[in-house]
């Protein structure tokens, strides 16, 4: 239960991340499209709000903005770190020409 | 201000001087206090020879049965509480005042610690964590004054340069998930950032809040223009029942342990010290006072109790609007509510926080390698900071654990063994620092990576042959605490070896990056997500070019 704002965030991060034009291109091997990047930030705010409003729910009212913080810092750790750590997987439906 | 770029340069400036300038102090000060969150779990580790506390009220019982043999006519005594997490309570006691006399200094015979049995218990003299959350804030080895003085002019400086650091990074949104790896410069710059960015809510809430803590030190204006007297401003500050005046009448104390469960119920939250003034006379008074770990501020509100019927006789005001900002400000700082997993995340984050130190301090180097005009025979400044960061960044985590070392292998019968330990870990200092500058750079990092790693990796070995805490036997209690120092030294050794061997593996580029091996990038993920410093991944660039 206490993980859950962090696996919100966590994803929320990824969407972030994904919406950058060096990532997206490593994970998705094509250059990410405006409007793709847009959903993908619309989509990344969500996840954060929803984490806080978690966070709130989980932990109260004083320790919840703290948790979100925590949860926040962890997630961004754990997406830089894996994006830019982390080989590419080879995709199934990859293209070769 | 008119001239954006000008502006983004003077605060460049500003940064890489002000954090050159305090930088590995700045280091000291952070990973003491990084290991100061382990405090209660290190006070555990350091005497495995107690057993764990398991119904603090017994130990309570044991300390008043004690206490009454011991100091029956005290002036006060002092009683922690012990949870299922500490080694025991910890008793201190003042005798009555002889008249013209000065009390005694330093609590040699005027303290003790009862075991999970409600006895005395017999462990090796030790200061164990509280050594290293006392050593974040006093230091050692100069007066506590001076050494808070220090300590609050770093943590300024520390928030200049991480204020004007984040003017000077602007692509602060923009680069946020980026890490080059194996790309020199630009690698420590990243890990630099990322290690700065990610952490940024903590890394200016410690700074912050720390400063809090030293306020009264650092400005005491605001206090100075409202109260002539410390008194009148502790009474005001710290709230307390008023004095009890021995009468010589004696009057039996009442059991402590029905205190504390009255306490305990009327406060809500589990009582974290109890105080007794006058034991064994007619007017003793009894102070319940609420656990540090109950409540995010650092103000908690206490009841004092008549000690020879027991009843209530008075209860903290709750703390006006200031002193209650100034407790959750202090309450965040050190954590001490956190539970086990928001603990952790302190933990990490005061690694990240190491982490930003220490590559910043390379980074000075890296960057002014490469401009170098003789390389072979680089001028005075660039030597000695260079040799400088191998003696703090690589020689002071060494030393700490030198100090868990000392604590094992120094014999327990030892006269004054508790400040041998802390001796012990500035000679391994004092040592390393002199290494760092006799060797060539890079074997000195080398050198004294592994031997921390070595040393790390050691400690759980030996307390599984030596100890009958070993972390097996940890485990299989169920143990968590003590199971969990073992299990963090190894995986913190780990980290240390592996960074050990990268900087030993590596070799400077022609002029072709090389590109990193799969290999390696899956291990780096799966360490620590803040692995030790220096930063695994981007490590090989901190050698010089040979």
């Amino acid at each position: 239960m206490t993980a859950l704002p962090f696996v919100v965030a966590l994803l929320g991060f990824l969407a972030f991340a994904l919406a950058t034009d060096h990532h997206h291109q490593r994970r998705f091997h094509r250059r990410r499209t405006p409007r793709a990047a847009r959903a993908l930030r619309i989509l990344a705010w969500a996840l954060l709000v929803a984490a806080f409003a978690l966070s709130l729910e989980i932990w109260g009212p004083i320790y919840g903005p703290i948790g979100w913080t925590a949860a926040l810092m962890l997630a961004a750790a754990a997406t830089t770190l894996s994006l830019n750590l982390l080989p590419d997987l080879p995709r199934a439906g990859k293209r070769r020409e | 201000m008119t001239n954006p770029r000008g502006f983004r340069r003077s605060q460049a400036i500003l940064h890489t001087w002000s954090g050159l300038v305090v930088g590995w102090v700045l280091f000291v000060i952070f990973a003491a206090g990084t290991v100061a969150y382990w405090r209660e779990p290190l006070n555990r580790w350091a005497r495995p020879e107690l057993a764990r506390v398991e119904d603090p009220v017994r130990v309570v019982r044991g300390a008043q049965a004690f206490l009454l043999k011991t100091a029956p006519d005290a002036k006060t005594w002092f009683i922690t509480v012990p949870t299922t997490r500490s080694a025991g309570a910890d008793l201190f006691w003042q005798p009555q005042p002889t008249e013209g006399a000065s009390p005694p200094r330093g609590g040699g015979d005027t303290s003790a610690l009862i075991g999970a049995n409600g006895l005395p218990a017999t462990a090796r003299d030790t200061r164990g964590g509280e050594f290293f959350y006392r050593f974040h804030f006093d230091l050692r080895y100069m007066p506590v004054l001076w050494a808070r003085w220090l300590v609050g002019v770093c943590a300024m400086t520390m928030l200049v340069a991480i204020l004007s650091g984040i003017v000077t990074h602007k692509k602060i949104f923009k680069d946020f998930f980026t890490l080059r790896r194996a790309k020199g410069q630009r690698s420590w710059l990243d890990g630099h950032n990322a290690a700065a960015v990610i952490g940024l809510p903590f890394h200016l809430m410690i700074t912050y809040t720390g400063l809090v803590t030293l306020m009264a030190m650092l400005m005491p204006w605001a206090t100075v223009a409202n109260y002539t007297d410390p008194a009148t401003l502790f009474a005001v500050t710290f709230p307390q029942a008023p004095d009890a005046i021995r009468t010589g009448r004696p009057a039996p104390l009442v059991d402590l342990a029905a205190i504390l469960e009255d306490g305990e119920h009327r406060l809500g939250a589990p009582v974290g010290f109890i105080t007794v003034s006058q034991p064994g006379d007619a007017p003793a008074r009894v102070t319940v006072t609420q656990g540090n770990a109950t409540m995010l501020s650092a103000r908690v509100p206490s009841l004092a109790y008549d000690g020879a019927r027991g009843t209530l006789l008075w209860s903290s005001p709750p703390p006006g609007p200031a002193a209650e900002t100034a407790g959750v400000m202090i309450g965040l700082h050190a954590g001490r509510s956190a539970e086990p997993v928001i603990r952790w995340v302190y933990f990490l984050c005061g690694i990240g926080g190491s982490l930003m130190v220490a590559s910043g301090l390379v980074l000075w180097i890296v960057k002014r390698r490469e401009k170098l005009a003789d390389p072979d025979h680089p001028h005075f400044g660039f030597r000695l900071v260079e040799r400088l960061n191998i003696g703090f960044i690589a020689g002071f985590p060494a030393a700490m654990v030198g100090f868990l070392w000392a604590n094992r292998l120094l014999p327990t019968a030892l006269a004054a063994r508790g400040a041998a330990e802390i001796d012990a870990m500035f000679v391994v200092w004092a040592m390393l620092l002199v290494h760092a500058f006799v060797r060539r750079p890079k074997r000195a990092w080398v050198e004294q990576l592994g031997l921390t790693a070595a040393m790390l990796l050691g400690l759980p070995v030996f307390d599984m042959i030596a100890t009958d805490k070993g972390v097996i036997a940890t485990i299989a209690a169920g143990d968590w605490t003590l199971a969990g120092v073992d299990l963090t030294l190894a995986a913190l050794g780990l980290c240390y070896a592996w960074t050990a061997r990268r900087v030993h593996r590596y070799q400077p580029r022609a002029k072709r990056p090389r590109k990193a091996t799969p290999t390696v990038a899956r291990f780096a993920a799966q360490a620590d997500p803040a692995p030790t410093p220096p930063s695994p991944t981007s490590a090989p660039s901190m050698v010089p070019a040979e």
